[in-house]
C-alpha cells in the first residue's frame, strides 16, 4: 500500500463514525421514507400506488393550509429573527455596558427546552388569567385570546421562534462583528462617511457570510417547525396552526396513513433543497469571502 | 530427555484438568437447563395505560397467585397521542409485548388493521367462554371477529358540588334535558373574589364524542352511509346551539379551545372548586378520595347525563372500554389467553376502587360500587346518587362498525367547532363546511 492509498484510507476512517451514523439514522430513513411515499401503507400490508398520494394531496385542503402557514410562519420569523439578532449584536458591540451579561441572557432561551418553553409561553400567553393579558387588560378593554385566537396563535408561536432564534443569531454575529476589517472603518471614518454608510457599504459586506449561513440554518429551522404546535395548540384552533411537518405527523399517528405523512415529508424536503440549492448559487452575487 | 517428558506430562496434566472442567461445566450447564425447564416461568408482557399502582398490578400479582407458572410484567404507556405511538412502534418493532390494552376505538380498529391484533374467537371457543353472558351487549367487534374482552364499562355523567347547588337554592336534578342543564348551569355561574366560577365543565375529548357521536345516534354516527358523512342530522345543529348558548352567550362554560388549551382536566377544575359542575367518567373518584392532594369541603353528588328532548335514545359512551387484546407475535399465547380472561372477569375486582366500573356481570355492582366510593363513601359521596346513575340500566349500549377514516371525521369535527366556538364561524358554515369536508374525506 503506498502512502498516498494509506492517507485516503486514514481519512476515510476519520470521517467513518459521523457517516455511519448519518447512515443509519438519517439517510436509510430519508430513502425509505421517499419509497414508502408511493405506496398506500397502514403498518399492515404495502401497496404500491404510484403517483397517488402526491395527487390526493393536491387536493386537499388540510395540506394547502398547513402549506401556507409555513410559508406565513417562514416569511414571518426569518427575517424578523435575523434583523433583530443583527440589530441587538451591533448595539452590544458598538454601545452596551456589561456584554458577556447581555450575550448570555439572550442566548439562554436557545439553550432551554422547547417543551418547557412552550409550558411557559402557554401559562404566559393564557388568555383570562395570564400575566400578559392582565397586564394589557389593566390598560384597554379587551385583549387577544393569544393561542385560543386564530387570528393570533400562528404570530404567538412565530414570536417564541424570534425569542429563541434572536440569541443565537446575536451571539454568531457578534462574532463576526469582530472580523469586520478596522482599516476600512477607520479609512471610512476619516473620509467623513456617516454611521449608516458604514454600516451598509463596509459592515453589511463584511458580515455576509455569516448571514449566507444563518438565512440557511433559519430558513430550515423555521421549516421544519413542530414542537410548539404539537405541545400547545394542537394545530388550532381550527386548522389555523397546521404546519406541514404537524400535517405530516398526525397524518402518520392519527390517521394512520404512512404513504400519505411520507408524501408530505418528501415535499417538505424538496422544499427545502430546491431553497438550499437556489440560495447556493445565488450566494455568488451578494456573499463576500 | 527428561526435561521434556516432565514438560509432556504437565501439559498432559493440564489437558486432563481441563477437559475435566470444561466437562464439569457443561454438566453443570446441562443440569442448569434442566432444572429452568422444571419451573420454566412462563413471562408474558403487558402493556396498559392505568399506572400500575392504581390496580393494575394488583390484578398481576393474583392472577401470579392462582397461576405460579406464569410471571407477569406490567407495563404503562400513558394514554395519549405520543403514548399510543409509543405502544404502537414497540408492537411494530417486535419488542415482547404479549398482551395489550386498547382505550379508545379508532385505536382498536388501527391496530386489527395494521395485523397487531389476534382474533380471540378460537380461544373462547374452545373455552367455552361466552361474551354475551358476560357482558351483555356492546362488546366491540370488527368485522364479526372479537379482538379484545373489555375490562370496564363506562360512561359519563354529571358530578355535582352540593354545597354550590344548596347555596343557590337548586335541587339536585334525577333527570333533566340538555336545556334544563343550561339553564341550571347558567344559575350557578358566579364571581367569587375576582375569580369566575362556571356552572359546568366538560372536555372536549369526551363530550365532543359524546354528543356528536353517541348519546342520540349511537353507533356510526359521523356515516349517513359509507360514502357519506352525516354533519347534516339535526343532532350536530344541537350540539353547536348548545355550544352557542353555554360558552359565547351564558358563560356558564369556559370555551373549550381555552380549556384544551390551559390542559384543564375535569376532575381538577371541580375540585378546587372552580366549577359547579362537571362532565366524567368514574375514574374521577380516586382523585375525590385523595384528599391530601385535592382537599375539598363538598360531597359529591351524581346526578345522569342530560338528555336531548325529543329523542328516542340515550346511549352510553364509550361504554365497554379498557380493551385487553392479544399480540399474534406473542411465543406465549396460553398464558396470555389466561390472564386476558382473569383480567377480562374476576381481575376486575381489584380494579374497582381505581374507579372502574367492572365490564363483568359477575361482580356484585354493590360491592363495585363500595370499593370504588373507598372507605370515606359517607362523607365525600352521596352515596345513594352514585347507584343510581353508575348502575342506571336504563343507558343504552352501542358500539361502531364503520371505521373508515373515522380519525379524519373527528379531527374535521374538532376543527370546524373550533373554529365556531372560537367566533370565526357561524353554525351555518361550520355545519356546512364539516359535512362538505366530510363527504369529500369519505367519496
Amino acid at each position: 500500500m503506498n502512502r498516498n492509498k494509506k492517507n485516503v484510507l486514514k481519512g476515510l476512517l476519520f470521517i467513518a463514525p459521523n457517516y455511519i451514523g448519518f447512515f443509519i439514522f438519517t439517510l436509510v430513513p430519508m430513502v425509505t421514507a421517499i419509497v414508502i411515499s408511493f405506496t398506500k401503507w397502514k403498518m399492515g400490508d404495502m401497496e404500491f400506488i404510484g403517483l397517488k398520494n402526491y395527487l390526493e394531496l393536491l387536493s386537499s385542503r388540510s395540506f394547502y393550509k398547513s402549506f401556507l402557514n409555513t410559508v406565513l410562519f417562514v416569511l414571518g420569523t426569518v427575517p424578523v429573527t435575523i434583523v433583530l439578532g443583527l440589530g441587538i449584536a451591533y448595539f452590544v458591540d458598538r454601545y452596551a455596558y456589561g456584554k458577556s451579561l447581555i450575550r448570555t441572557i439572550m442566548f439562554l432561551p436557545y439553550t432551554a427546552n422547547i417543551v418547557a418553553i412552550c409550558y411557559v409561553w402557554m401559562m404566559l400567553f393564557q388568555p383570562t388569567y395570564g400575566p400578559v393579558n392582565q397586564l394589557i387588560l389593566k390598560f384597554v378593554k379587551t385583549a387577544p385570546g393569544w393561542l385560543t385566537s386564530s387570528e393570533w396563535a400562528l404570530i404567538c408561536i412565530m414570536a417564541l421562534q424570534v425569542w429563541m432564534y434572536a440569541g443565537y443569531c446575536m451571539v454568531i454575529y457578534l462574532a463576526a462583528l469582530k472580523q469586520v476589517p478596522s482599516d476600512l472603518m477607520e479609512a471610512a471614518a476619516i473620509d467623513g462617511a456617516s454611521r449608516y454608510k458604514q454600516f451598509v457599504h463596509i459592515i453589511l459586506p463584511s458580515l455576509s457570510p455569516t448571514t449566507f449561513f444563518i438565512l440557511i440554518t433559519m430558513l430550515i429551522n423555521s421549516l421544519k417547525i413542530f414542537a410548539p404546535m404539537n405541545i400547545m395548540t394542537d394545530g388550532g384552533p381550527g386548522d389555523s396552526t397546521s404546519v406541514l411537518v404537524f400535517q405530516s405527523y398526525i397524518t402518520a399517528f392519527r390517521y394512520n396513513d404512512m404513504g400519505t405523512a411520507s408524501a408530505i415529508s418528501t415535499i417538505l424536503f424538496l422544499i427545502i433543497l430546491g431553497i438550499t440549492l437556489y440560495q447556493w448559487k445565488g450566494q455568488n452575487k451578494w456573499v463576500n469571502y | 530427555m527428561k526435561k521434556k517428558t516432565k514438560q509432556a506430562l504437565s501439559i498432559g496434566m493440564m489437558a486432563i484438568l481441563t477437559i475435566g472442567l470444561v466437562s464439569g461445566c457443561g454438566s453443570g450447564k446441562k443440569e442448569k437447563v434442566a432444572e429452568e425447564k422444571k419451573e420454566d416461568k412462563k413471562k408474558i408482557v403487558v402493556w396498559g395505560p392505568i399506572p400500575e399502582e392504581n390496580g393494575p398490578q394488583d390484578v398481576c400479582d393474583h392472577f401470579m397467585e392462582e397461576h405460579p407458572d406464569i410471571e407477569v410484567e406490567y407495563v404503562r404507556y400513558v394514554n395519549d397521542d405520543q403514548g399510543n405511538v409509543k405502544l404502537d412502534t414497540a408492537l411494530m418493532s417486535g419488542e415482547q409485548i404479549d398482551v395489550y390494552f386498547t382505550q379508545f376505538e379508532d385505536y382498536y380498529v388501527k391496530r386489527i388493521e395494521a395485523g397487531m391484533a389476534e382474533a380471540l374467537d378460537p380461544l373462547l371457543e374452545k373455552d367455552g367462554f361466552d361474551i354475551q353472558e358476560a357482558y351483555g351487549d356492546g362488546v366491540w367487534q370488527y368485522e364479526g371477529k372479537t379482538y379484545g374482552l373489555p375490562t370496564n364499562y363506562d360512561h359519563q355523567f354529571v358530578w355535582i358540588n352540593e354545597k354550590m347547588f344548596q347555596e343557590a337554592g337548586i335541587e339536585i336534578p334525577t333527570s333533566w334535558t340538555w336545556d334544563e342543564y343550561a339553564e341550571i348551569t347558567k344559575k350557578l355561574t358566579k364571581d367569587a373574589d375576582g375569580v369566575k366560577i362556571y356552572g359546568g365543565f366538560m372536555k372536549w375529548q369526551d363530550v365532543g364524542r359524546l354528543m356528536g357521536r353517541g348519546q342520540v345516534l349511537g353507533a356510526d354516527s359521523f356515516y349517513k352511509s359509507d360514502t357519506e358523512s352525516n354533519f347534516d342530522d339535526p343532532v350536530y345543529q344541537q350540539t353547536l346551539e348548545l355550544f352557542d348558548r353555554m360558552m359565547l352567550q351564558d358563560g356558564s362554560h369556559m370555551n373549550f379551545v381555552e380549556a384544551t388549551n390551559s390542559k384543564l382536566e375535569p376532575y381538577g377544575e371541580f375540585l378546587s372548586g372552580k366549577v359547579a359542575t362537571c362532565i366524567s367518567a368514574p375514574w374521577i373518584t380516586r382523585y375525590i378520595n385523595d384528599q391530601e392532594k385535592y382537599p375539598h369541603d363538598f360531597k359529591t353528588v351524581a346526578a345522569p347525563l342530560p338528555i336531548t328532548e325529543g329523542s328516542e335514545h340515550n346511549y352510553g359512551w364509550p361504554g365497554l372500554t379498557g380493551v385487553i387484546m392479544m399480540n399474534p407475535a406473542t411465543a406465549q399465547k396460553e398464558a396470555a389467553y389466561d390472564f386476558i380472561k382473569y383480567y377480562g372477569t374476576e381481575g376486575q375486582k381489584y380494579m374497582c376502587r381505581a374507579g372502574k366500573i367492572p365490564s363483568w356481570t359477575g361482580i356484585d355492582p354493590e360491592v363495585a360500587l363500595n370499593e370504588m366510593l373507598g372507605e370515606n363513601a359517607e362523607e365525600l359521596f352521596d352515596v345513594d346518587s352514585f347507584k343510581n346513575v353508575i348502575f342506571d340500566e336504563k343507558i343504552e349500549r352501542y358500539y361502531n362498525t364503520k371505521f373508515n377514516k373515522l380519525p379524519e371525521l373527528e379531527r374535521i369535527w374538532k376543527e370546524e367547532v373550533e373554529r365556531f366556538v372560537t367566533g370565526e364561524q357561524d353554525q351555518e358554515s361550520t355545519l356546512a363546511n364539516a359535512k362538505e369536508r366530510g363527504d369529500q374525506e369519505l367519496k
